[in-house]
């Protein structure tokens, strides 16, 4: 009686932490286990055979070689450009938005994050549009105009171009909110100690905003170090390699150089391991320095007569990062043929239909397509909200001494690359012997494994937000522990659980890399369409799917907008004093 | 209800937060837990709301064992019946007041009609009857606290559980609800078990106080009792007395003991009784029991004469009722004193002064107790 007593209290204790520890295992840690492995075999995990048996350096070894060499240098000038790109853009509409007096302060804020809703896979293809050397739009258009002058976009520079217009927003928001946050008082106090304002700007405002910066910064250096199909897309056609698309060439040759391509992988890793550990470091030093949130609101900037000029500046941006691109998707689709050499071509009459936007739509592997992407995200979005909460309270809310493995397990995927991943969870699924591969699932599978992290974040801010007691007092008042959390901890995390369940949804639209080796012929998902479409020379096509791909995202970012400003109502209506008579 | 709290123990790790803690409360008792903060006061009580798990002991309230840590019996909170007052309130915001209170009345599937009924009156009993229908994240702070305290009355608990409750607030309104509260217990003949740091509110609350130190009740007794015979120098310190001074005490006579304070060359007479222990001692003044007069040869001298000493005043606070001095003695330490305004003019700082005290006034008390 005791003994079995006791029993149940441990079981109690530990049984939770254990279980989502162990889900949280299969989902995260077994891709990585098994890209290891392969890294340091011949032969590639599968069923009844881990790849144990023959331990070898070789595929380390045979990476000796100029190319892999140049696709390293690559990826690492690749990410230092783009985060010198997003932190200077980004930076400084961040600057312009929170600290200036600045007309149209919420246009600017649009501009400022609306490039984050295009993927990188559009945005690089829609580029690729624009700017490839022969047949550009600008290109034909600056040599109509008689210039001996062409943009190349196949080349380094231009892919560090791409990456870093679209991984601006991460600069903006990041920076904006540490401007935003930093109480004024500190700039006043400066002020009244006798500094200028040009020298408060640079002794007080510059070193509290620093982390914010060199976070964003490591931030955008590991997600474009790491990004696949902007580096294919544009990367690719000019010869400049990448160790994402080097993975993905070694991947896809045949046969396939599976375990070279596991080598790469962890080589891939551990580079953009050391940038995340750098950037939660750094983030987490951040808590403790600026952020107050309190004291006086921070002095606005005159712009005075420069204010055009920096109106102008941010419309070149919104005109690069969005106008111009949505537009040469949209033309590229729409063009009856796709020779031409004059711009003035597209105006006659006949050159633009809307046929093939329309047979697009009416495709059933369109329509396929589409489904499986709702399917594959909503999905991913309920189950990853899910698993996050339960991992999430599990690991804030009970008393277990290992309950902090789990933060370890969940925030593994961070430091791993989306295209890394891919490829381990396709062995896991291969191995473990429940059928999902083939299916919408495995897809399902690996979108909530690459964004867990986020997702688990999201979830614990918000969980740590509303502390203890409040839940702990329904307990008392007589409700059992799963009726307080649905009706006292639910209900006062809904802002927290559903911008985590939408931040799901949108990146699991979005995701190509996670699931380029997952998918099967049936599963194609819109991202992989618009991917194939490219890579078989089928251009109109894909900036065809492409058209309503984007069309898709911008209702996921509607619909987040519509319930955050409902949110935004509603909790201000219960502030509203309800009755006035007493 | 009546509670029983026996050999409990409580420890995360190798900290040890309860070391067998025994406590009884009889039905319709108000006991307060008094502590710095980290002896184990707001351990003990969630241990009794059911919030912690103890390592060991046993918990009954009323006639049911809820915790029993060799039989392994451990009753979840929602089962206990108790009624707890956060000391963040922890009001649920997305309510309104009205859905707060009902919330425990919810859960038992009780005719809605009924639960008005209940609601209104236990929101009455608090003052609120007015405020049902307001959202309760526009509460002050003081509205809070009643919402919280009408939430655990309207289930009708064995005992009430307050961890702090008026912390939060400020000095006026703290002062107002101490007595709302000792009168809203008394009525209601509710079993409380009150944890605070503040002396003051101890004392109001209180039919008796349990001062604990270092996971241990030190001492338990009416606040009476408490207040005139804290049992180490230690209590008593924490009790407000801030004159307290190690000294080394001799017997002069039955009922007589002189001490000599330690780095001083002062000697104080006490008449009181001084338990015999043979740790370090020290002498304890409350400020009020000193007597205060402007050093003038020619006034006749007050109190007894071995118990006079000259002094300078080194600051002097007035405080509308009273005037509060620090004042450095010629051969002494410095100490405080507490005079009213109406028994003497009120000195200057750098006045001369002459210091006198009862005998009947100097405690003399180890310092603290034989581990």
């Amino acid at each position: 009686m005791k003994a079995a007593n006791l029993l149940r209290g441990y079981w109690r204790d530990h049984a939770p932490v254990a279980g989502i520890s162990a889900v949280l295992f299969v989902l995260c840690l077994i891709p990585v286990i098994l890209v290891v492995l392969a890294s340091l075999s011949t032969t590639v995990p599968r069923p009844g055979s881990s790849g144990l048996g023959s331990l070898t350096l070789a595929n380390f070894a045979s990476l000796m070689t100029p190319n892999a060499a140049n696709a390293f240098v690559n990826s690492l000038s690749v990410g230092l450009g783009a985060a010198v790109i997003a932190l200077l853009v980004g930076g400084s509409l961040a600057f312009l938005c929170a600290r200036t007096d600045a007309p149209g302060k919420r246009f600017i804020f649009f501009v400022g994050i609306s490039p984050m809703f295009i993927p990188a896979l559009v945005g690089a293809l829609a580029w690729s549009f624009l700017a490839s050397p022969s047949s550009g739009f600008l290109n034909v258009a600056l040599r109509n105009l008689g210039l001996d002058f062409a943009i190349n976009i196949y080349s380094l520079g231009g892919l560090i171009f791409v990456l870093g217009i679209y991984y601006a927003p991460y600069g903006f928001l990041l920076m904006r909110s540490s401007f935003v946050l930093m109480s004024g008082d500190l700039e006043e106090a400066a002020a009244v100690h006798g500094a200028s304002f040009a020298r408060t700007l640079r002794t007080i405002t510059l070193p509290l905003v620093l982390p914010a910066l060199l976070g964003a910064g490591i931030l955008v250096f590991a997600l474009a170090m790491q990004n696949f199909p902007a580096a294919q897309v544009v990367g690719m056609p000019g010869r400049v390699d990448t160790l994402p698309t080097f993975i993905y060439r070694l991947m896809s040759a045949t046969p396939a150089q599976s375990n070279q391509a596991a080598a790469v992988s962890v080589i891939l890793t551990i580079g953009l391991l050391i940038f995340t550990v750098l950037q939660q470091r750094v983030v987490s030093r951040r808590k403790f320095t600026t952020v107050t949130g309190k004291g006086a609101i921070p002095r606005k900037v005159p712009l005075g007569g420069f204010k055009w000029l920096i109106m102008g500046y941010v419309l070149v941006y919104f005109l690069i990062s969005i106008v111009l691109p949505m537009l040469a998707l949209l033309v590229t689709a729409m063009q009856a043929s796709p020779f031409f050499t004059k711009i003035t071509q597209l105006m006659q009459p006949g050159a633009l239909s809307l046929d093939r936007l329309s047979a697009t739509l009416q495709s059933l592997d369109f329509h396929v397509g589409l489904r499986n992407s709702i399917i594959v995200s909503v999905l991913a979005a309920a189950f990853g909200t899910l698993l996050s909460f339960l991992a999430s309270y599990i690991r804030h809310r009970t008393i277990s001494g290992c309950r902090g493995l789990i933060d370890f397990i969940a925030m593994t995927p961070l430091a791993i690359p989306s295209i890394v991943m891919g490829m381990g969870l396709l062995w896991t699924w291969l191995f473990i012997p429940i059928p999902v591969y083939g299916t919408v699932w495995v897809l399902v599978i690996a979108c909530i494994a690459v964004f867990f992290p986020q997702g688990y974040q999201g979830i614990s801010a918000s969980i740590l937000q509303i502390g203890n007691d409040l839940e702990d007092s329904a307990v008392l008042l007589g409700a059992n522990r799963s009726r307080a959390v649905r009706t006292i901890t639910v209900p006062l995390m809904r802002v927290g659980i559903t911008s985590t369940f939408l931040l799901f949804l949108m990146m699991s639209m979005r995701e190509l890399s996670a699931v380029i080796f997952l998918f099967t012929s049936d599963t194609r998902i819109l991202s992989i369409m618009v991917f194939e479409n490219f890579e078989n020379g089928q251009i109109q096509a894909a900036a065809s799917v492409s058209v309503y791909y984007c069309i898709v995202i911008a209702c996921i970012a509607i619909l987040g907008q519509v319930l955050g400003s409902m949110e935004k109502r509603r909790s201000a209506s219960q502030n509203q004093p309800h009755s006035l008579a007493s | 209800m009546k509670i029983e709290i026996q050999q409990l123990k409580l420890q995360y790790g190798k900290f040890t937060a309860l070391h067998e803690f025994d406590l009884q409360i009889q039905d319709g008792e108000s006991i307060v837990l008094l502590g710095q903060s980290g002896c184990g006061k707001t351990s003990a009580m969630r241990c009794v709301a059911g919030l912690e798990r103890p390592t060991s002991g046993r918990i009954i309230i009323g006639d049911d064992t809820v915790f029993d840590g060799a039989a392994g019996v451990n009753t979840p909170p929602n089962k206990r019946n108790v009624g707890m007052v956060f000391q963040s309130y922890a009001i649920w915001p997305h309510m309104t007041v009205f859905e707060n209170v009902a919330y425990s009345l919810a859960t038992r599937k009780i005719a809605k009609e009924d639960i008005r009924k209940q609601v209104t009156a236990a929101l009455t009993t608090v003052g609120l009857q007015a405020f049902a229908e307001r959202g309760a994240s526009l509460l002050s702070g003081g509205q809070m606290q009643r919402v919280a305290l009408a939430r655990s009355l309207v289930m009708q608990p064995g005992a009430l559980l307050l961890d702090e409750p008026l912390s939060n607030l400020d000095a006026r309104l703290r002062d107002r609800l101490r007595v709302e509260l000792r009168e809203l217990q008394l009525r209601l003949g509710l079993t409380c078990i009150y944890v605070t740091h503040d002396q003051s509110e101890a004392f109001a609350l209180a039919d008796r106080i349990a001062i604990m130190q270092g996971g241990r009740i030190v001492q338990i007794d009416t606040p009476q009792n408490i207040y005139a015979n804290p049992i180490t120098s230690q209590i008593a310190d924490f009790l407000g007395v801030s004159n307290v001074f190690p000294c080394s005490v001799t017997r002069v006579d039955p009922g007589r003991h002189v001490a000599e304070l330690s780095g001083h060359a002062l000697a104080v007479h006490s008449s009181l009784p001084v338990p015999a222990t043979t740790g370090a001692m020290s002498l304890c003044v409350r400020p009020e029991s000193f007597r205060i007069q402007a050093a003038d040869p020619r006034a006749p001298a007050a109190g007894d004469a071995a118990n006079r000493w000259p002094g300078k005043v080194v600051v002097a606070s007035f405080q509308g009722g009273y005037v509060q001095y620090a004042i450095q003695l010629d051969q002494g330490p410095e100490i405080s004193a507490a005079q009213l305004t109406s028994e003497g003019p009120v000195l200057n700082s750098g006045d001369s002064v002459s210091v006198s005290l009862d005998p009947g006034a100097a405690q003399i008390l180890p310092s603290e107790l034989p581990a």
